[in-house]
């Protein structure tokens, strides 16, 4: 996955279509910018974006276990660069970017229940409560993947969730569709 | 520093909100995870705003925003729901609840600390 770092100027891009960063923590294309975002090899992300082992933001741009952010990555609320040269929005994509990878696992296990879904409505056996569960999915997936950069995502999943409101049987055939389309556009 | 309490019972929602509001803005942030637990931390926290998700499992938004108002102590607290339903009849269900304004999901992190400070009046 690589790291979001032109949000402001694509914010509806997802992140693998922005400025890119290769495995190092280097911009590509800019030099090297090591320390802002490195990733080790235990697939954690080290110093101004950091995120440790147990899922927490340390370093410049730390998150406390209040659910705070401490020390360098404070701003006045007013845009301005930060002692260190980065600007506010700079950090929140860094940290965005380190949450959007923290919460792959979240999204790849929404996605495999909506292949369920799928398949059992193509099976004519999509119960009322599966379908339920399905919609709530979707819904979620709706208003999150937007937010980490795939507005196609959102848009995708809203199809989804409104097709599994809809009054009768679902089209099993349109569902299964959508569902192929919005894992495709997202990069798991 | 405006101090804010988000509800939310998705973590990453949750997560994110809580950066932008204070990496972007600057202000202080707690966070709750239900309707009961955020009723509990406004009443202990006093924070200057809410930001509370509208689906939310056992207590929903509406229902957590009607319990707050019971409760005195934080029944002046301003509530922003925060919500992933776009149709217009939720949007007026929404608003005739008294809260003090609606947001949409999904937000842009880089822009969430503008659109509550506008919708609260906030300079």
């Amino acid at each position: 996955m690589e790291l979001a770092t032109t949000m402001e100027s694509a914010s509806h891009l997802p992140p693998s279509r922005r400025q890119s960063m290769n495995a190092h923590g280097t911009r590509t294309g800019q030099g090297p910018k090591n320390g802002s975002a490195a990733k080790n090899a235990h697939g954690s992300l080290n110093g101004h974006a950091a995120k440790n082992g147990h899922g927490s933001l340390n370093g410049h741009a730390a998150k406390n276990g209040n659910g705070s952010l401490n020390g360098h990555a404070a701003v006045n609320g007013h845009g301005a660069v930060n002692g260190h040269g980065t600007r506010p929005g700079d950090v929140a994509r860094e940290l965005i970017s380190a949450l959007w990878e923290r919460s792959v696992p979240l999204i790849s296990e929404r996605l495999n229940g909506l292949d369920i879904a799928c398949e059992a409505a193509v099976l004519g056996r999509l119960s009322p409560i599966m379908r339920r569960g399905a919609t709530d999915t979707a819904h979620k997936l709706a208003g999150s993947l937007g937010m980490f950069g795939y507005p196609r995502g959102t848009d995708i999943a809203r199809e989804i969730e409104h097709l599994l409101e809809s009054e009768g049987l679902v089209d099993a055939g349109l569902l299964r569709e959508l569902v192929v389309e919005l894992r495709m556009c997202l990069p798991l | 520093m405006r101090r804010i309490l988000i509800i939310d019972d998705e973590d990453d929602i949750r997560e994110v909100a809580a950066l932008s509001l204070e990496s972007v803005a600057g202000w202080s942030v707690l966070t709750a995870c239900s309707g009961a637990e955020g009723i509990v931390t406004a009443q202990v926290e006093q924070p200057d705003a809410i930001l509370m998700d509208v689906m939310m499992p056992s207590m929903d938004g509406p229902t957590t925003f009607r319990e707050m108002q019971r409760s005195p102590e934080i029944a002046n607290i301003p509530v922003v729901l925060l919500t992933a339903k776009v149709q217009g009849v939720d949007q007026r269900r929404f608003a005739g609840l008294g809260v003090a304004g609606v947001l949409f999901k999904p937000f842009d992190p880089l822009t969430l600390a503008e659109q509550m400070a506008a919708t609260l009046g906030w300079s």
